[in-house]
């Protein structure tokens, strides 16, 4: 499937990627999952070929590529392996595009350099107990004390929560204020006062982490301060309007890796002496999933290559595709499914996992629910 | 929402199955489910209230009651375990086609001990699609099998539906890894040829039929999975506060409550029809409507769980799981609809 919009590069960005994910994935990819166990030794050399920068400036460590290029990342690991790409997504996307668009000088000095180069793991912690769709309601508290702020509070659901050297997070030095109340921080691994906590047991995804983090009487320095105080909101609204593009991508890859064992099935197996493709049961299946995810494929570039055409803002339009490419993959998953039989169910094929997977995508960074709510905000207004 | 077609009778055992249900599988289901344990040990106390021998007369040791109360047994349990369910389901079909198609020998040798529970039956499931494997043979998925005394499994035999009934042995202890109904002691099994024995071999003379009770009676499994999905989710829906306020004051959230109510009921109703009915067409149907629908109620109750949805420590992910694999036994939904046409137009 090719878009008439890719440039050569991306298309053979592209190339590379798809053959690391063949040759490096591909055959670990059920075994990551179902261990539950992180895969370094994959981040590790994916770190080598600078991906996990590889939207940022080269002299911030990153490879000097654009934002269409980092999608098209996502989209091929997380055709082969979900668990591997939501780290990068979080890597990328959560940690270091903050600090790249928020952070003054010295910060991208010290933070962003390593983690573009992937020496260091980045995570992102808006999310609490009691904050979930509503960040306004974020309880850990921020105050500066001294010459440094002291941070209490809890978050949970933070991707890589355990594993990251640096975490960029919210908390609100006003709660009466609600949103305007909250600043964006970062704090690094180590740092007396600040613990992470709990690996969740995951329907899916269950080679990423997601864990909580706790603070208690955690000192920072004044710097660590991320953008302006009482900014915390736009930092975490913009950061997730691309953020949004990333768990839309996840979510394409998930249902293009579904509708690729699909079709190789389908061609491979008879039933009655007749192969399953012939049959317009399957016929609709197959279809029906291929134009779903085209239509997911076009909006979710669309806003990529707006972003990378220096458009403003591109709320409406990530917002979209998150919400079209999310709701499509767990419907296209669901039904390839069902061609598979107890093939299905089972682990002998992937397709299990892929279902578990992308069912993520239609809650993480934003509910479907919220995802409408922002939509009709951009065309209604508040 | 209650059926009109129900009799204090029904009304009674719903009652003793739920307080059951809740009693003795609400505390085991969590950690059961994570460690992929059948739940043993319950199963024979059903059967100290007859949840064993439903369908099977008083004469060999059964409840001796109809399809409907099996039915709603099933419905019970699943809103617990879905994958328990599943069991008592394949357990009550080994005894009930044992008693509808198998000789009087056979009945005499396993009926009273399956109804009683002094052993347990485990059954193919058959998906309707069997890619062959590449020794040629059709690999089936044996539920309860892990742990059944004896299974049974249809085949063709001369143009003819046999089933045949086998002791278990230690192939079958070989456990399949399985998305969902992890409770289930499912494994897979290739059935030889030559170990058949012709005494316990027999045709079904009806296989739509003998086909469209399974289906019912998973159906009766997957109305209990979205009746209970819809129930947590409602109650999470008035707990869980966001903005100021329960989530279940926000129009998209009743939306989606009042789909699954609708879903839920819906279906429940058409499968409670359809056991009155011994018509295939009404059971295919009122099949393929509640597999789908608590596929759609499961997947919204995820939703309205949020992050929640997506762990372990609350039921939806759960729930969730062993829809899918539940709709797969049953046949691939396209699958069945093709054939459901079909019946519609010949």
């Amino acid at each position: 499937m090719k878009l008439a919009e890719f440039t050569d590069k991306h298309i053979a960005f592209r190339e590379e990627v798809r053959e690391f994910a063949r040759k490096e994935l591909l055959e670990e990819s059920t075994q990551i999952e179902r261990k539950g166990e992180f895969p370094w030794h994959i981040i590790n050399k994916i770190k080598e070929r600078g991906w996990l920068g590889v939207n940022f400036p080269e002299e911030y460590g990153g490879l000097g590529l654009d934002t269409t290029s980092y999608i098209i990342l996502v989209e091929e690991i997380a055709r082969v392996c979900a668990s591997t790409a939501i780290m990068i997504a979080a890597h990328v996307s959560l940690a270091c595009q903050p600090i790249y668009v928020h952070g003054t000088e010295e910060q991208k000095e010290k933070y962003l350099i390593t983690l573009a180069r992937g020496e260091k793991i980045g995570s992102f912690g808006l999310t609490e107990p009691n904050a979930g769709s509503d960040a306004g309601g974020t309880e850990t508290t921020a105050e500066f004390v001294g010459d440094k702020w002291l941070i209490n509070g809890s978050k949970r659901f933070i991707t890589n929560g355990t594993i990251a050297d640096l975490i960029v997070f919210t908390a609100t030095q006003d709660r009466t204020k609600k949103t305007h109340g909250i600043s964006a921080f970062i704090v690094e691994k180590g740092t007396k006062g600040f613990e992470p906590g709990k690996e969740e047991d995951k329907l899916g995804l269950r080679g990423s982490i997601t864990s909580e983090l706790h603070f208690e009487d955690c000192k920072l320095p004044r710097e660590n301060l991320l953008g302006k105080e009482y900014e915390g909101f736009k930092v975490f609204m913009e950061t997730l309007d691309g953020g949004r593009i990333s768990i839309g991508v996840l979510a394409l890859g998930i249902a293009q890796g579904a509708l690729d064992y699909g079709i190789k099935y389908v061609r491979e197996h008879s039933v009655n002496g007749k192969p399953l493709y012939k049959y317009q049961w399957v016929q609709k299946i197959i279809s029906d999933a291929a134009t779903e995810i085209m239509a997911a494929r076009h909006l979710i570039y669309h806003a990529a290559m707006l972003k990378d055409r220096g458009a403003e803002s591109v709320t409406e339009e990530g917002a979209m595709a998150k919400l079209f490419a999310s709701e499509v993959s767990t419907r296209v998953c669901s039904k390839i499914h069902s061609i598979f039989g107890k093939d299905g169910v089972t682990r002998k094929y992937p397709l299990e996992r892929f279902l578990r997977d992308t069912k993520l995508m239609e809650i993480g960074e934003g509910t479907s629910e919220i995802q409408r709510i922002v939509i009709s905000r951009q065309i209604l207004g508040r | 929402m209650d059926w009109m077609g129900l009799k204090e009778e029904h009304k009674l055992l719903r009652q003793d199955i739920k307080r059951f249900a809740e009693t003795e599988l609400g505390p085991q289901v969590s950690e059961t489910d994570k460690k992929g344990e059948p739940l043993i040990a319950s199963m024979k106390k059903l059967a100290e209230i007859g949840g064993l021998g439903i369908l099977v007369s008083e004469e060999f040791g059964g409840a001796g009651m109809d399809l409907l109360s099996l039915i709603i047994t099933l419905e019970e349990l699943a809103k617990v375990s879905p994958s328990f369910a599943l069991c008592v389901a394949i357990h009550n079909l080994v005894g009930d086609t044992i008693l509808s198609y198998g000789s009087t020998e056979l009945k005499k040798e396993f009926l009273s001990s399956l109804s009683t529970g002094k052993i347990i039956g485990g059954m193919a499931v058959d998906t309707m699609l069997h890619p062959v494997t590449s020794d040629g043979k059709r690999e089936r998925l044996i539920v309860n099998g892990t742990f059944s005394d004896i299974f049974g499994f249809s085949m063709e035999k001369e143009e003819k539906k046999q089933f045949v009934v086998l002791k278990s042995d230690k192939r079958l202890k070989e456990e399949k890894e399985m998305m969902g109904m992890k409770s289930s002691g499912i494994c897979s099994f290739k059935p030889n040829e030559k170990e058949i024995i012709e005494r316990n071999t027999f045709t079904i003379d009806s296989p739509d039929n003998f086909f469209a009770k399974m289906r019912v009676l998973f159906a009766g499994v997957a109305c209990g999975i979205s009746i209970a999905s819809f129930g947590h989710a409602r109650s999470y829906s008035k707990e869980r506060y966001q903005f100021g306020r329960p989530i279940a004051e926000f129009g998209m959230v009743r939306i989606m409550l009042a789909e699954m109510a609708s879903k839920a009921n819906a279906s429940e109703m058409l499968v409670y029809q359809a056991s009155q009915e011994s018509g295939i067409l009404d059971r295919e149907i009122a099949s393929i409507f509640a597999a789908e629908n608590s596929l759609y109620v499961t997947d919204k109750g995820v939703q309205i769980y949020g992050g929640y949805g997506y762990i372990k420590d609350y039921p939806l992910e759960m729930f969730f799981r062993d829809a899918k694999v539940l709709e797969v036994f049953s046949g691939s939904v396209d699958y069945r609809k093709v054939l459901i046409g079909k019946l519609l137009t010949s």
